[in-house]
């Protein structure tokens, strides 16, 4: 999972990953770059992109990833064939 | 399977000192529930004629009404470059317009007619009718570049605020784009 933080300060990065104690890396869109290509128009925003590179689902909203409708959504997604 | 997540910090400004700075609000005419605000009274012509001034940069905004004013201004050239035909450069100011809206919405979630934005000064206040509008713009622009896979998505996005805006303020405006994503986007 990559988190990407548009034109955030790398120090209020820090003091995020520390205070939410955030393992996974989050990657800083310094020039609102990826926001322009994945057309970001509100946010957050979460895609879920397949093995094949393409876009399979898109939640407009904060989602709770420990719900039982995340978990499912997720394996089911992962349960796609190669 | 990749999931990427974009924008999870948000953007954090200062709120208005309305209530502070002159010691009272300007007096807001109130509507009834249902009052739909005609064309003439409620318009983006009206709208961007409010919030003309120093063009406001996304570095230096920092107050509601900076973002505010930044979303509008965003928009106004988004429109103009879409009279040129330039679909391109204008999908990406209004896509700006929208996520300077959308910080506003974090702390004003609700649309008003007329709201006291800073200081005494009153203005049109739909920041969702005006992400909702954005929103059916692109939508236009992904029909003229043959984007039709966007087409769908874009127009989910915009009914959403959409019903958010007409669910606090009727206006004509409104019920004008709701007719343009009936007539814009296909049925999925």
């Amino acid at each position: 999972m990559l988190k990407v933080a548009i034109k955030e300060k790398e120090e209020d990065l820090r003091k995020y990953k520390n205070e939410f104690k955030v393992s996974s890396p989050i990657l800083l869109d310094e020039k609102a770059e990826v926001a322009n290509a994945y057309g970001i128009q509100s946010h957050p925003q979460t895609f879920f992109i397949n093995r094949e590179g393409k876009v399979v689902g898109r939640a407009l909203k904060g989602m709770d990833w420990t719900s039982r409708s995340i978990r499912n959504l997720i394996q089911h997604l992962l349960g796609e064939k190669k | 399977m990749l999931t990427l997540s974009i924008g999870l910090l948000g953007t954090r400004c200062a709120t208005p000192k309305e209530e502070h700075v002159h010691g009272e609000a300007s007096p807001i005419k109130t509507y009834p529930k249902d009052y739909v605000h005609s064309l003439t009274e409620i318009n983006l012509e009206k709208v961007i004629d409010e919030n003309r001034g120093l063009k406001v940069l996304e570095e230096n905004a920092r107050t509601v009404h900076d973002y505010y004013r930044g979303g509008v201004q965003e928009k106004a050239e988004g429109e103009r470059l879409m009279k040129e035909g330039k679909w391109e450069e204008a999908r990406t100011h209004l896509e700006k317009s929208n996520r300077f809206l959308q910080v506003v919405l974090d702390y004003f979630p609700k649309d008003e007619a007329y709201r006291n934005l800073y200081g005494d000064h009153v203005v049109i206040f739909l920041p969702n009718l005006l992400i909702a509008d954005n929103y059916l713009k692109v939508v236009r622009i992904y029909h003229k570049l043959k984007m039709d896979d966007e087409i769908y998505w874009a127009a989910r996005d915009g009914k959403k605020f959409l019903s958010f805006s007409l669910r606090s303020v009727k206006t004509e405006w409104g019920f004008q784009i709701k007719k343009g994503f009936e007539e814009a986007s296909p049925k999925r």
